[in-house]
């Protein structure tokens, strides 16, 4: 694969950013919700609806899954523009709109890019109706009876049995995660308190080896977020921008059946046939790469663990950790409140949790509350000042990263 | 409402698959109890899932049917504690794990045996169970 253009790290920021929340007292929909964030964001702008010149969405929200969602938004706002697309591989594509804004302004098809994503699961559609038909390979998967759980599970079992990682290991990770979330104030399992790693290993299997508080929860009921993109130019007039230094992605296939299948790969995915090494590794490097920084130069990240493994597996793909070493960063509490190296600082998917498809864009905003200093939960102890920014999608599939700062390349 | 962990899929019945074209052979094979895999003519790398096109190769060549001894080992597995939906209720718990087969390609598959007696590496061997849905499984040697 072609190594991307590293000017492509100087050319665009972030100048506006809104979050909106819905919850059973606050009912919102996804409109509601999508609005109500880019209004927040044209403001934190200091722009209009009529300087956005095009419209990204990652795929439609589960909560209203009409098809080209991103076009019944831009009428709803009655906002024309040139071009409205949705980036649709998973969660990956939420994460991915930020690059792909800084290439539409790059290339000149745009002064302002809105990117939003919004979703609300729970408050408006039976969520026994979101499992494993639509990510597990309706061929050679689903007939046998799996739960996503089950599927992220085949994981977990060669993560533990390659690498000598125990269930109290994973448990470690939920304490650790547990530990953000009940400080922020829409963070789904805020109400649960403190946990220990006991608490863990009492908590009933879901599909073996991952127990019900080594998996992400959905909730809250509703959220968004959006963002406005521009020229690096155009953000020296800005009041707060964030700096868009580095971004990549990677896919690499759709069912884990195809995944345990590949035997050979363009993106390095260690000794294949092997789950244990994800495209997250690639997105990371051209990230890296564009911003000519490494895994150290990172402040804080904000990853996409929606089970205790995944966000150990993510850790090393992103460069944190050595393969199968991420429970020794665990171990260092450099990842805790108080920390040097602040993770998830919102709880994480596992303990945030997961409102729909939006659950990637409220990394984002975590990420870039934290690195302005102003976020809704507990704030990051080190004074962050570059953030990595990953999101997942589908069984393993689809990575996107992005590198934000507060200081211009 | 769902709890912590929990991703259900409504079901009232077992789920039938959702045949391609690529592998009517394969379902073909499932009706007579035999379990098919294909074949790259030009790299020889055993093929699943089934396609019209070789990826593994540059040759772009066709694959060809082979039956599996269905004999292989434990690549992967998880014990299914709570199933999707009601149907598979009375069969939990369950395993369900990846399958390496001798022929070097790789299953998704249920593992018949006791949840205590999986492990990684252990030895399992092809079997048609009786069911509504026809599915190939396997079971500890
Ligand atoms: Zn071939």
């Amino acid at each position: 694969m072609k190594p991307l253009d590293r000017a492509l790290g100087r050319v665009a920021a972030i100048v506006g950013m809104g979050d909106a929340y819905a919850d059973r007292e606050h009912v919102k929909d996804p409109l509601q919700l999508a609005s109500e964030a880019s209004w927040a964001a044209f403001r934190d702008a200091g722009i209009t609806k009529d300087q956005i010149d095009v419209l990204l969405t990652g795929r439609a929200p589960w909560a209203d899954r009409r098809p080209q969602w991103n076009n019944i938004f831009a009428s709803h706002l009655q906002m024309p523009v040139r071009m409205t697309t949705e980036l649709t591989f998973h969660g990956a594509g939420v994460n991915a709109m930020i690059g792909q804004a800084a290439l539409a302004v790059a290339s000149g098809a745009a002064d302002y890019v809105l990117c939003v994503q919004a979703d609300a699961v729970e408050l408006f559609i039976d969520a026994t109706a979101v499992g494993a038909a639509t990510d597990a390979c309706p061929q050679f998967e689903f007939p046998y009876g799996p739960t996503i759980p089950t599927i992220y599970a085949q994981l977990a079992c060669r993560y533990m049995h390659e690498f000598g990682v125990t269930e109290e290991d994973f448990a470690e990770v939920a304490v650790q995660r547990q530990e953000w979330a009940v400080h922020h104030p829409k963070a789904a399992k805020r109400k649960h308190g403190l946990i220990t790693v006991d608490d863990v290993m009492r908590s009933p299997y879901i599909s073996s080896p991952l127990r019900r508080w080594m998996c992400a929860t959905w909730g809250p009921g509703g959220t968004a977020g959006a963002f406005i993109v521009t020229s690096v130019e155009r953000a020296a007039r800005a009041k707060n921008p964030i700096y868009i230094r580095g971004f990549g992605t990677c896919t690499t296939h759709e069912y884990l059946c195809e995944r345990i299948n590949l035997r050979k790969s363009t993106v390095p995915l260690g000794n294949l046939p092997a789950i244990t090494t994800t495209g997250a590794a690639h997105a990371a490097r051209e990230a890296y790469a564009m911003a000519d920084m490494k895994p150290e130069d990172m402040d804080m990240a904000a990853v996409a663990g929606n089970f205790s493994h995944t966000f150990l597996v993510q850790l090393e793909d992103l460069g944190f950790a050595p393969k199968g070493r991420a429970m020794d960063l665990v171990r260092s509490g450099r990842m805790r409140p108080g920390g040097d190296f602040p993770v998830d600082t919102n709880g994480g998917w596992m303990g945030f949790g997961q409102p729909g498809i939006s659950v990637a864009a409220d990394s984002l905003v975590e990420t870039i509350r934290q690195l302005r200093g102003n976020p809704l939960g507990l704030k990051a102890g080190n004074d962050p000042k570059t953030a990595m920014a990953y999101s997942a999608g589908g069984m393993l599939a689809c990575h996107s990263t992005v590198i934000l700062s507060t200081e211009k390349a | 409402m769902l709890e912590q962990g929990e991703f259900a899929d409504y079901q009232e019945s077992f789920p039938q698959p959702r045949v391609t074209q690529d592998a009517l052979p394969y379902w073909e094979g499932v009706k007579q109890k035999k379990l098919l895999f294909q074949r790259c003519p030009a790299c020889h790398g055993a093929i699943f899932p089934p396609r019209s096109i070789c990826p593994m190769c540059d040759a772009g060549a066709a694959p060809q049917w082979e039956q599996s001894k269905g004999e292989g080992e434990i690549y992967s597995f998880s014990v299914v504690h709570r199933p999707p939906s009601a149907v598979w209720k009375a069969h939990a718990p369950y395993t369900i794990g990846l399958v390496r087969l001798d022929e070097d390609y790789f299953l998704f598959t249920e593992i018949e045996g006791k949840p205590e007696d999986m492990a990684v590496g252990k030895r399992v061997t092809l079997t048609f169970p009786e069911r509504d849905v026809p599915l190939p499984t396997f079971r500890l040697v």
